[in-house]
């Protein structure tokens, strides 16, 4: 868990970079506006490909390994990922999955599921190689489920992330081992697209962990709903509910201003010596920037 | 050997030694923090841009470090007594939110000014950093007596009373820092600020005391007592030894002296606390204590690394001593 969240924020990083300095690449080579310091983009978009292919295929590889760990200590969280309701052997993992009714969109039940699934695929993550196993479904514990269609869709949605930023490294790296870094609209397009792909499958990630713990605050010691404070009002949770996400959006947004216009003023001067420049463009780095700091 | 679970290590009395820890972190925080809300406040007596910034400049290494005293006594309270956490907490809900609201404030306020230069930027940014320095030590003060006497509401009189007497104290402590940290015109109008600071204390601090005396018997005859009438009295004695060392320009004996008062302060809410360590409850210590093997655990942490949290912040104290040079900013 500590290994795959710590991976998860260099991943993230690095697509935000990339997303950052494929947007500066793409206008300079591909649509031919003039960029200051071009190729400090490029060299950034590369530290954070090279980022990527380290971190993309890691973080799939531990995270079949967590999953595992969650089977064994928290049976029914694995379960409410895979939307399982009865006990069943040889479970299929549904990579793509189509509800037959538009009510499985909030009640997705793996029985009903229409999809494409790797046959015996879950039993076979949770036991570590037994397509046969058998997976505990939701209906033979005793404590009440998760809501399932949460965790079961933002499980989804962190996988399936997961895998497309293993497709971008080696589709960027590709590129670049072809020397077509700089020319591929295309690619540019899907880094910009993908910027904050990794924060959200961050995001996703979380809410199959601590949603699909539920109604367990500590797993088989204590219940979410025993843990409240004996003497807190509805009034008062509310209250600080409400103060917490307004003070995040409004942090959010602060922060959201800020790194525009950072992203906006470019690097900063580096003492010592000039910032190496595309030799098509010769304008100094705007001077706010060092007198700001 | 012995076995951990079944009594405290050497037979030491922990209970009473983890009351005193708890009590001692505060008082940490309340003394090194507090220069910080101190230089804070003062902020709002500054125009020049360039005395802003070496306010910012005095306390840019060590506020966050400082900070993290809060964090410890948050979780030495948990650990040691986590029912007298557990009550407390959910007790003064909402003051514990509003402290965490202060705070974010003031910690986010700095990076923001600094971000831009705009002058309209920079006025609203500066008000935030004083606004959040000066709420921070005054809900605070509000909780530690809020907490001594057992009141089930959050605004109380001898609250209110203690938090304006923190918020002073937190100024005279941040003007004898800058008295360290700064020279010329901001040093001697720094000084003029901490001396006013430290007799209002005084007379906020004994304001208090008369207000818990009457408002709350029980306390009565712990208030009476000769430890506490001692600490008052030697506490008189720090607030004159301060105006004294700062006019003669000596300002680490002022410091010193700031330093003395915030540790005399939590040691007279302590005295006159114990033995019980939850007044609404009447929890005592030996009562409100953890079991006895987290409790021997907790114990042997702590002494491998309180003296290498204290020995580091010796550290960062000395290379980061002495004047702020001009041109040295808070980033």
């Amino acid at each position: 868990m500590f290994l795959h969240m710590q991976n998860s924020a260099v991943e993230s990083v690095a697509l935000f970079m990339a997303g950052v300095a494929a947007y500066f690449v793409y206008k300079h080579y591909v649509r031919g506006d003039e960029v200051e310091n071009a190729a400090f983009w490029v060299k950034t978009l590369k530290i954070a490909i090279v980022a990527l292919v380290i971190t993309a295929p890691l973080q799939v590889i531990h995270g079949d390994l967590y999953a595992r760990h969650v089977y064994e200590t928290q049976p029914q969280k694995f379960a409410a990922m895979e939307a399982l309701w009865e006990t069943d052997t040889y479970v299929p993992e549904y990579i793509v999955a189509f509800p037959t009714d538009l009510s499985h969109i909030l009640d997705p039940r793996a029985k009903e599921l229409l999809g494409i699934g790797i046959p015996g695929g879950a039993s076979w993550l949770a036991s570590g190689g037994d397509p046969q196993a058998e997976i505990q479904g939701l209906n033979s514990f005793e404590t009440e489920a998760p809501p399932v269609a949460l965790v079961f869709w933002a499980f989804r949605i962190m996988v399936g992330l997961g895998f497309w930023f293993i497709l971008l490294a080696f589709w960027a790296s590709y590129r670049w081992y072809r020397g077509e870094l700089v020319e591929d609209d295309l690619l540019h397009k899907a880094f910009m697209g993908s910027s904050l792909l990794g924060i959200v499958a961050v995001e996703t990630g979380w809410i199959v962990t601590e949603v699909g713990r539920q109604p367990w605050v500590i797993q088989d010691v204590m219940l979410t709903e025993h843990s409240v404070s004996p003497g807190l009002t509805g009034a008062e949770a509310t209250f600080t509910l409400a103060g917490f996400v307004g003070g995040y959006v409004l942090l959010l947004a602060l922060y959201t201003y800020v790194i525009r216009r950072i992203i906006q003023h470019g690097p900063p001067e580096i003492e010592g010596g000039p910032v190496e420049t595309d030799a098509g463009t010769d304008t100094p780095p705007e001077a706010e920037v060092s007198v700001d700091d | 050997m012995t076995d951990l679970a079944s009594s405290t290590l050497f037979g030491l009395p922990l209970p009473e030694i983890w009351f005193g820890l708890v009590f001692f972190i505060l008082a940490m925080f309340l003394f090194l923090d507090g220069f910080d809300f101190g230089i804070g406040i003062l902020f709002a007596t500054r125009e020049d841009d360039h005395e802003k910034e070496t306010l910012f400049a005095a306390i840019g290494p060590f506020w966050d470090g400082n900070e993290v005293w809060l964090v410890v006594f948050g979780g030495a309270l948990f650990a040691a007594f986590p029912e007298v956490y557990a009550n407390l907490f959910s007790r003064y809900y909402l003051l514990m939110f509003a402290i965490l609201a202060a705070l974010g404030l003031r910690g986010l306020s700095p990076e923001m000014y600094e971000e831009r230069e705009d002058e309209q930027w920079r006025r609203y940014w500066g008000w935030a950093f004083v606004v959040g320095s000066a709420l921070t030590p005054f809900l605070l003060g509000m909780f530690a007596i809020n907490w001594l006497t057992g009141v089930p509401g959050i605004v109380s009189v001898p609250g209110v009373l203690g938090g304006l007497a923190v918020v002073a104290l937190t100024v005279a402590d941040g003007a004898a820092f800058l008295g360290l940290k700064t020279r010329g015109s901001l040093r001697d109008d720094a000084s003029a600020y901490g001396i006013r600071a430290v007799v209002a204390y005084l007379g906020l601090v004994a304001l208090t005391l008369v207000a818990i005396y009457v408002t709350t018997p029980a306390l009565q005859s712990a208030l009476l007592s000769l430890p506490v009438i001692a600490l008052v009295l030697l506490s008189a004695v720090l607030v004159a030894g301060y105006v004294v060392a700062t006019r003669r320009g000596e300002y680490l004996a002022a410091f010193a002296s700031a330093a003395g008062l915030v540790f005399g302060l939590v040691t007279v809410i302590a005295v006159t606390m114990f033995p019980v360590v939850d007044r609404a409850t009447g929890l005592t210590v030996t009562e409100g204590i953890v079991s006895t093997l987290p409790l021997n655990i907790m114990t042997i942490m702590m002494a491998l690394l309180l003296p290498i949290v204290l020995s580091y912040f010796g550290v960062l104290y000395s290379v980061f001593s002495g004047p702020i040079e001009s041109g040295e900013t808070y980033g």
